[in-house]
């Protein structure tokens, strides 16, 4: 038997109330929380989108991830770099804060899957971002992204980048 | 070996009576300085604000890396290129 490709063993959808959050596992009991508590409201005030995977079979959330805009301070920038900058000081970005796996569902690729999702999903968007940025909720967390060759930042290990432009470049 | 100490700055704040008074008796009993603990309160409320906020602060050689980032952005890895092909084939799209 042929192992079914992920996008048909899941639908990738905006959270809503009908969909199970109380049942979510991932290890990290901080990411758990947040979509059991969380995560509905801040879609409702349109602070972030919720995104969930959900198993097609069982209707269980497998895992999400949030989307928001971020406005990346660019204010110490020494003269002769922040002139070339278009709109310093500060930079248009999307900020994936938050991406988890339920613990049913790991090893599966499934968390590539959804950062591959996110990455579909804001590149051809028609407003103006130049900075993808993830953050790790904690250290441990570092490791996946970097899989993915995001660029790391000197001092602050939880955040890490691709522009847009290397990004459209993987689809290219 | 010296060990480089932080750069510090003045912070001035009048504070109610109650909350010195609270201050003084935390500090004695902790047995350390009133600063000690000022800095670890504020320290720990800031830092959890912005999070909150999901307010993006970068110091000055993280946003000197990202200027030259996005001014010379660097092309996909084949990593990358073969974990785009990999969605798209997982995805049917």
């Amino acid at each position: 038997m042929t192992r079914k490709k992920l996008g048909e063993r899941y639908r990738i959808e905006p959270l809503t109330r009908k969909h199970n959050r109380k049942d979510f596992r991932c290890g990290v009991p901080a990411l758990d929380l947040y979509l059991q508590k969380q995560a509905l409201q801040d879609s409702r005030k349109n602070v972030a989108t919720v995104f969930v995977a959900v198993d097609a079979a069982t209707d269980a959330v497998h895992g999400f991830y949030t989307l928001s805009t971020a406005g990346i301070a660019m204010d110490r920038l020494p003269a002769s770099l922040a002139r070339k900058l278009p709109r310093y000081p500060s930079l248009p970005a999307i900020l994936l804060g938050r991406l988890a796996v339920h613990t049913d569902a790991q090893g599966q690729k499934l968390g590539s899957y959804l950062l591959y999702d996110a990455f579909a999903r804001v590149l051809p968007l028609d407003i103006g971002w130049a900075i993808f940025l993830v953050n790790a909720k904690d250290e441990s967390l570092v490791p996946f992204y970097q899989q993915f060759d995001f660029q790391s930042f000197e001092d602050d290990h939880l955040h890490l980048f691709l522009t847009r432009h290397t990004m459209a470049d993987m689809f290219s | 070996m010296s060990v480089a100490s932080p750069e510090m700055k003045r912070l001035e704040a009048r504070i109610p009576a109650r909350i010195k008074e609270q201050l003084e008796q935390a500090a004695s009993l902790a047995g350390r300085s009133q600063t000690d603990i000022i800095i670890e309160a504020i320290g720990g409320k800031a830092q959890q604000i912005i999070r909150e906020h999901e307010a993006i602060v970068l110091g000055r050689k993280d946003q000197i890396k990202l200027a030259k980032a996005l001014l010379n952005p660097p092309k996909a890895t084949a990593n990358q290129k073969r974990r785009a092909k990999w969605y798209l084939e997982e995805s049917g799209s």
